[in-house]
């Protein structure tokens, strides 16, 4: 059975290219546009893995990650987040986020799948 | 002959000698009689003299010459004390000038200035102070009754506590209330001794909200650049990478791979060119012009330049420009720019069917310019942060449209550096009608352009 993924991030270039190479490597992917949409994906979904653009409108990949991991359906996925800055989870994220990792732009897609492997092992 | 008839007078030259006598007598008793009654009237005269110069009753003055010397004394006295009256109210007034001087300047201060002693009284607290304690129009009490938060208090009894001789004290305070967060710099600057020789200390309340805003703007605005360009950065490289390396790629992936990286170096080179102009024109790099434009010929210029761009969407280009518009003195490229902003989104939003329309009209001394569409709209909540660098509204990002977020920004600064201001009302779904108002009052051109570049200079410092 696949492994499914939840890609959220606002721009269509690195959503269309994360989805090409994740999808090549063997995974289930579904997209969101942002933090809310993904929130409200999960409410009727499921996923073993989150990719998490931090900086997006409407509800950013921080909020969005202390939402699901307040959930108790959702509290043990692990997110991959993508940023901009080279900074470690912020305390009040990191008090409610429990596994997670970090890639910094501009990363290559296949560091993204390196990361993602890694991260449903630990599962 | 006092009282006499001119019968009586008659009866005396005919009397003899012992009516005479008699007469004299009369007369002299009369005389003697006037005298006392005048004399009486002098003794009486010190008392009224006295009680005319508002001498006090129950210490009337003797008759006699010592009555007028003391009615002279009461006189000196006064005098004296009207001298003294007259010396005092200049010494007033002046006091009175000092202390409004005083009052004006400390009341003025941006700070907060204190005058606290060692037992927590507050002697003297100017407006900002009154308002960071939370005084009112209450009399300044001591430290503890009053119902500054909590942080204020304790920061002052830390700066009271610490040793002056070892020089200047100081503590940082904030608080988060809400959205608001507050920063306070509490500095003891030095000892005053008041009214009874007791010794106090000059506590200064610096407020620093603004400026940690303003630094934490800037840091925002690095943190927004950067993730804003490397955005784009990783969308081209992401997809270059796996256009190259995966043979048993889907051509039509691998097409909308390089469109993808050639869509997002366009919108990556338009940041980096929007960035620099705003930054050039921002740090007063770029040198406002002071060109005689031809506010019609602008106009109906855009009119054309946005044609076939409309003409492609089906969109119908309105314009309704007076005749008699006028000039105005400003940099006629940059003006151009900050509409072509501004037309642009109108075109850029507004679907097929829609139409952008533009007036513009002199309203007194303002020359104002309406730039209406049919377009997608802003939702309320948007409306205000449009004019912030990298914001797009909600409507704009779904309408999957590229954009920087850097014209509108730019479009203000630009019409703000011109003595003008941009204002705008939405409906979503509905359309947006952005209003451009600009100083345009011909007789004093030439003198408001000359003062515009002056204020140019000045607005550069309001930079991000």
């Amino acid at each position: 059975m696949k492994k499914r993924i939840l890609l959220v991030d606002d721009d269509p270039g690195i959503r269309f290219a994360l989805a090409l190479k994740l999808k090549s490597a063997g995974y289930e992917v579904t997209e969101a546009t942002d933090g809310q949409e993904a929130v409200d994906w999960f409410h009727d979904h499921s996923a073993d893995l989150v990719v998490m653009d931090v900086g997006m409108p409407r509800k950013d990949g921080y909020t969005a990650a202390q939402e699901l991991h307040s959930a108790a359906a959702t509290q043990h996925v692990p997110i991959l987040f993508l940023t901009a800055q080279n900074f470690a989870l912020p305390p009040d994220v990191a008090a409610v986020v429990r596994r997670h990792g970090f890639l910094t732009k501009p990363f290559s897609p296949r560091d993204v799948v390196a990361n993602v492997a890694n991260l449903l092992t630990e599962a | 002959m006092i009282g006499m008839p001119a019968s009586t007078l008659d009866a005396l030259l005919a009397a003899p000698a012992t009516a005479w006598l008699a007469g004299a007598l009369l007369g002299g008793a009369a005389v003697a009689l006037l005298a006392r009654t005048r004399l009486r009237a002098l003794r009486d005269e010190p008392a009224r003299l006295w009680q005319a110069l508002g001498g006090g009753a129950d210490r009337t003055p003797p008759p006699g010459p010592a009555g007028f010397r003391a009615v002279h004394d009461l006189a000196a006295r006064q005098r004296d004390a009207a001298t003294r009256s007259a010396q005092l109210q200049v010494r007033t007034a002046v006091a009175e000038r000092q202390r409004l001087l005083c009052d004006t300047v400390l009341g003025n201060l941006q700070d907060g200035l204190l005058v606290i002693d060692a037992t927590e009284r507050v002697l003297y607290a100017n407006t900002v102070a009154r308002t960071v304690l939370q005084l009112g129009d209450r009399e300044p009490a001591s430290l503890a009754e009053t119902t500054a938060r909590f942080e204020i208090v304790e920061g002052v009894r830390s700066v009271l506590a610490a040793d002056l001789a070892r020089g200047v004290k100081s503590c940082r305070v904030e608080w988060q209330d809400g959205d608001h967060r507050a920063v306070f710099l509490i500095r003891a600057i030095g000892e005053a001794k008041l009214a009874g020789n007791r010794p106090a200390q000059v506590v200064v309340l610096e407020d620093w909200t603004a400026e940690e805003r303003s630094a934490r703007a800037k840091s925002e605005f690095i943190y927004s650049v950067s993730h804003e360009l490397k955005t784009p950065l990783t969308a081209i490289q992401a997809s270059l990478e796996l256009a190259a390396e995966n043979d048993g790629l889907d051509p039509a992936d691998r097409d909308k791979l390089v469109r993808v990286s050639y869509d997002e170096s366009v919108r990556l080179s338009r940041m980096v060119a929007e960035l620099l102009d705003l930054a050039r024109i921002e740090a007063g790099i770029t040198e406002f012009k002071r060109d005689t434009v031809n506010v019609r010929d602008l106009l109906v210029g855009l009119q054309a330049m946005h044609q076939s761009l409309a003409d492609r969407k089906g969109i119908a280009l309105k314009w309704t420009v007076s005749d008699y518009l006028g000039d105005l003195v400003g940099d006629g490229n940059l003006l151009r720019q900050a509409l072509v902003n501004v037309i642009g989104n109108a075109v850029k939003y507004t679907k097929q069917g829609g139409e952008v329309s533009l007036s513009a009209r002199l309203e007194g001394h303002e020359l104002v310019t309406r730039v209406r569409d049919t377009g997608i709209g802003i939702a309320p909540e948007d409306i205000g942060r449009v004019f912030e660098k990298f914001f797009r509204a909600q409507s704009a990002q779904q309408s999957n449209l590229p954009g920087t977020g850097l014209g509108l920004p730019m479009a203000r600064y630009i019409i703000e550096r011109h003595r003008g201001r941009i204002e705008l009302s939405s409906e979503l779904g509905v359309g947006t009608e952005f209003r451009i108002y600009l100083p345009a009052s011909a007789a004093d051109q030439d003198e408001e352009g000359a003062s515009t570049l002056v204020s140019v200079d000045g607005a550069a410092e309001r930079g991000p």
